[in-house]
């Protein structure tokens, strides 16, 4: 057995020593020749018989050298190395193929390695931390939903306080338990941080004592946040993130130590994360985690203070923290949910003011993964990038395939003369099979260059303006893996076919023939292989073309569609005086006098404030009922909004009044609601005087009651897909709850980014520490909530362009290679009288006909598959009859042209030129 | 005369080559074709060559050494010199060997019809 793997080693090593061994025999056995024949010299023979004599008793040189080469090395080794180097030669003598064929290959191979390293990093990779597996992540079913938004918050809802200690102490299924929470709202506001002097944002997050130990993540350098900071007289630390730490300290250590004043609160950093580890919401990353303490200044989702009842760490009705845990070893999820379900039924009972229509109970999901927002947002549309990319693939492959086909022509007395020589079949279709690998691999390298950039770029297309998508896209071994295997799996697919057929040479035909001449038998097998890859090619394009077709129409119509107010010349921006000490009155006086400056600005028209900008993806919504209407309305979208903001964002008054200067905190309660309102809940009845109330669920005050006075015509609220909403709009002044920050929104009459400096040299003169965020225009915030549909209409587009360039590439090698073939054939036709123009028209007609036919397998394509897109799409079937059309004459006229190109040159056949030829 | 030719001979060439590195120390591949020639008093006829086939096959097993040096009458030529393990494997071998040739001798010695 040892000596076994010693002779494999020894020719292992021998496969890659070649060369010196080849010098070493050929050197050995001379010697051994010429001392032969010294000694028969001796003993009488002239040098020449004594060589002969020599050479005789060694026995053949050669066949001895060759025994001696097979036995020294592995053959599988010896003979890839030679297929390696043949088809190295090979390729390079064609430089022209080699550099279509990858290039194309780098293209689809490069394609689908960045939209995987995006699937990877979104969808299968787990969260670096010790045995992702164990831990769950607490949800619930029912219950209260106060907080809703359409992308940035964190799939899981979030538990009380008081239920989250409960929980920490009983439970016996858990090793760890841990909370988190937002300090600022996701993807809407970070903190200020202020670092010696320099102020900056930064992600935070609040954390329990066991969150790291919990996950199992160590720090770097320095130490981790652990149940001792939770308390209260212990002093304030903060744990920053690996890429923080670079960012704001270079990678030094002295960043230990420093002092990081966060919104006001100053801490000491006191340990570093591994660089992998950015928090447990993928797409999100956490630059500074702060211990969760009861700490007025710092509490979650940037609340000034707790809304109503005061403090939100006592407070059993106030639902903000997100709960994971890890489970004991040999505990199932189904035991930890039945007892954390106990706990929790017996945490809330009895808090509710009013019963919820769907009782709360404890959902236990898996967190390997983190917070799974990020795949609920983007698995479909990743998994239908993933398809789009592979039939790009395809057609790379096929458009490979077609010119490896239309190149056997080229080598088939090659590869006869080999196969006569002794060459076996399946050593040939190993040598072909090699040069594919080697294209393949070549392609694949190439295509992760291409990946690299491309992932990073798509990437930017997946976040929208503020709310960036931080996914550690990495080469790990999973995606090189991908790249690898794509890379030969596209080889055999594009190099087994051409390489099978190549071995099956009828010699006999293929040795006599001279190039040019007539079609064989084989031949005419070879072009109907063609004709299939190309009229594949043009469906698969079709296919392509109609889904970006799609996407372009529905990004069109959300861009075109009536929103119900004017998005042009609209400047929007945010403050929020409250993080710098402004409450109740303060606060509402500092909101007007900013907006009283604002309108007289020049170049301002006029000006107006809301609590949530339009189309932000952001809404209100509140539990509200009519007075005199006995069924309740239910949920209804609320916006609280500034003086003269109908007049402001151009959204028409139909009845009463909007919004005024007059509407105080003092004055009567007044709100103006939509169209959509008076038409859903009271028939169409003019709402002005109707009273609508709901209940201040948060605190133990009276139920708010306001009165309607006035109607507007229905705009869009909160996303740009959905139908207006019964909408109600209420003065900020009389605003039911505190407000996190106020949204301006100032019409100007010119370009509206020109107004910037004036406005923030208005801000700055009423209170210096307050800063200006989300500074954009309202066309913006539009692009920013057509973000992911903008991304696929681009993207689709792109590869869709790329499918249909590459299968009319496909198209015109095919045609010029039969024109090519048939040059005889013309030539006779001509001489025969045909004309010039039938010539022509013939060979278009073969063109033509092979796109026909792949435009009609695609359309049947394109009706069975596109009904997967329809949620995606936006008022538009997903048959609609212009895009399949339109995609088809498109794809016909530049098939036109891929057939036109190779038949010009056959109408220019020479028919003595072509006949001579024989 | 034996032809030393099928690949029965083989695993007896390697054990002759051993043996004759065994024997006279370091030698090259002309050598020990001499000292097999010579002690099979001419009666082994041998393909020179396969000498080399059958250093290979020892040297892949390790049972043997080899480097370049220079030759009595000044040739560059490539010295074999058994190794530890190649003596191990002789001894085992030569005992082999013997047992094989006396089981032969027996059973070519037994009386027709006995």
């Amino acid at each position: 057995m040892l000596t076994a793997m010693r002779v494999f080693a020894s020719r292992l090593l021998g496969s890659f020593r070649r060369r010196r061994f080849d010098a070493g025999i050929e050197e050995e056995f001379q010697s051994h020749l010429q001392m032969l024949a010294d000694r028969f010299v001796s003993q009488g023979m002239t040098k020449a018989e004594a060589l002969r004599a020599a050479k005789q008793q060694f026995g053949g040189v050669a066949q001895v050298e060759e025994e001696l080469r097979e036995r020294s090395g592995l053959a599988f080794l010896d003979s890839l190395w030679q297929d390696l180097c043949y088809g190295l030669c090979m390729l390079r003598r064609s430089p022209g193929f080699t550099a279509v064929a990858v290039l194309t290959l780098a293209l689809g191979i490069g394609a689908n390695t960045a939209i995987f390293s995006i699937v990877d990093a979104v969808m299968l990779r787990f969260l670096p931390v010790r045995n992702p597996k164990q831990l769950v992540l607490l949800n619930r079913t029912g219950g209260l939903n106060v907080v809703q938004s359409d992308n940035g918050s964190p799939n899981a809802e979030p538990f009380s306080y008081p239920t989250f200690e409960a929980i920490r102490a009983h439970n016996h299924v858990f090793s760890e338990v841990f909370g988190f929470v937002p300090l600022d709202v996701p993807g809407y506001e970070k903190a200020n941080v202020n670092i010696s002097g320099q102020a900056s944002l930064a992600e935070a997050e609040l954390v329990t004592g066991d969150y790291f130990s919990g996950l199992g993540v160590s720090p770097i350098i320095g130490r981790i946040i652990g149940p001792q900071d939770e308390k209260a007289e212990a002093p304030r630390t903060a744990v920053i993130s690996y890429g923080y730490w670079s960012r704001r300290f270079g990678h030094n250590s002295a960043a230990l130590g420093t002092t990081i004043v966060i919104d006001g609160v100053p801490f000491t950093i006191v340990g570093v994360t591994p660089p992998l580890f950015f928090g447990v919401q993928p797409g999100r990353a956490v630059d500074v985690w702060v211990p969760l303490r009861d700490d007025p200044k710092l509490l979650p989702y940037g609340m000034t203070a707790a809304p109503g009842s005061g403090d939100p760490f006592s407070s059993r009705d106030w639902w903000w923290l997100m709960i994971m845990g890890r489970l004991k070893s040999g505990v199932t999820t189904q035991q930890a949910a039945a007892q954390v379900e106990v706990l929790f039924q017996q945490s809330i009972a009895g808090s509710f003011k009013e019963k919820p229509k769907v009782p709360p109970h404890i959902k236990i999901e898996s967190g390997q993964q983190g917070l799974a927002n990020l795949q609920q947002q983007f698995s479909k549309p990743l998994w239908i990038l993933m398809v789009v990319v592979g039939m790009v693939a395809l057609i790379a492959c096929a458009n490979i395939a077609g010119l490896l086909i239309a190149r056997s022509q080229t080598r088939e007395r090659e590869i006869a003369l080999r196969l006569s020589l002794g060459a076996s079949q399946r050593r040939v279709v190993r040598q072909l099979l090699t040069e594919s690998v080697l294209l393949a691999s070549v392609g694949g390298l190439l295509g992760l260059l291409l990946a690299y950039w491309g992932s990073r770029a798509l990437l930017l297309l997946m976040s929208s303006g503020g709310h960036a998508l931080n996914l550690a896209l990495q080469l790990n071994p999973e995606v090189l893996a991908f790249t690898a295997g794509v890379s030969v799996l596209t080889a055999i697919l594009f190099g087994l076919a051409p390489a099978l057929r190549s071995a099956r040479t009828d010699l006999n035909s293929a040795l006599k023939e001279a190039p040019g001449a007539r079609p064989s038998s084989s031949r005419l097998k070879r072009s109907r292989a063609g004709s299939l890859l190309a009229i594949s090619q043009v469906a698969l394009s079709l296919l392509l073309l109609v889904g970006a077709g799609l996407f372009v129409r529905t990004l069109q119509n959300l861009a075109n569609q009536n929103l119900g107010f004017n998005q042009h010349d609209l400047l929007l921006f945010a403050v929020d005086p409250a993080k710098e000490g402004y409450k109740g009155q303060a606060l509402i006086d500092f909101y007007e006098r900013l907006l009283r400056h604002l309108q007289v600005l020049p170049g301002v028209r006029s000006a107006t404030a809301s609590e949530e900008p339009l189309l932000s993806g952001m809404q209100d919504s509140w539990d509200v009922s009519i007075e005199g209407l006995k069924s309740k309305p239910g949920q209804i979208e609320w916006n609280n909004v500034g003086p003269s903001f109908f007049e402001t964002m151009g959204i028409p008054l139909l009845a009463g009044r909007g919004i005024q200067w007059q509407d105080t905190a003092s004055s009567l309660k007044a709100v103006v609601v939509n169209d959509a309102f008076a038409r859903q809940f009271l028939d169409g009845r003019s709402p002005i005087g109707y009273k609508i109330t709901f209940k201040n669920f948060l605190s133990k005050g009276p139920d708010f009651s306001y009165e309607i006075v006035g109607m507007v015509r229905d705009a869009k609220y909160a996303s740009l897909r959905r139908a207006p909403q019964p909408t109600v709009y209420a003065p900020f002044s009389q605003a039911p709850f505190p407000m996190w920050m106020l949204h301006y929104e100032i019409r100007t009459a010119g370009n509206p980014t020109t107004i910037v400096p004036a406005v923030r040299d208005v801000v700055h003169s009423l209170d210096s520490n307050v800063p200006l965020s989300e500074v954009k225009t309202q066309t913006e915030q539009i692009a920013e909530s057509s973000m992911q549909e903008r991304m696929f209409a681009q993207v689709t587009s792109f590869f869709s362009a790329l499918a249909a360039l590459l299968s009319c590439i496909g198209l015109y090698g095919l045609i010029a290679y039969s024109v090519a073939r048939r040059t005889h054939e013309l030539g006779v036709r001509m001489a025969l009288g045909a004309q010039r123009e039938d010539v022509l028209r013939m060979v278009i007609r073969q063109g033509m006909l092979l796109a026909g036919i792949g435009i009609i397998v695609g359309i049947g394509g394109a009706l069975a598959l596109t009904r997967f897109l329809r949620s995606m799409l936006f008022e538009i079937k997903p048959t609609d009859p212009t895009t399949f059309v339109g995609v088809a004459i498109l794809l016909a006229l530049v098939a036109l042209l891929a057939s036109y190109i190779p038949a010009r040159r056959a109408m220019r056949v020479d028919p003595m030129v072509a006949l001579r030829y024989e | 005369m034996i032809e030393v030719k099928s690949e029965v001979f083989q695993g007896t060439l390697d054990l002759m080559v051993l043996k004759t590195l065994d024997a006279l120390g370091p030698l090259h591949g002309y050598g020990i074709a001499r000292r097999i020639e010579q002690l099979s008093d001419q009666l082994l006829r041998l393909n020179e060559g396969t000498v080399y086939a059958s250093l290979l096959r020892l040297a892949q097993k390790r049972w043997i050494r080899s480097e370049w040096g220079t030759s009595e009458n000044n040739r560059r030529a490539r010295f074999y010199s058994i190794s530890k393990a190649g003596r191990r494997q002789l001894a085992r071998e030569a005992q082999n060997w013997e047992r094989f040739s006396g089981v032969i001798g027996k059973i070519l010695q037994m009386q027709t019809g006995g």
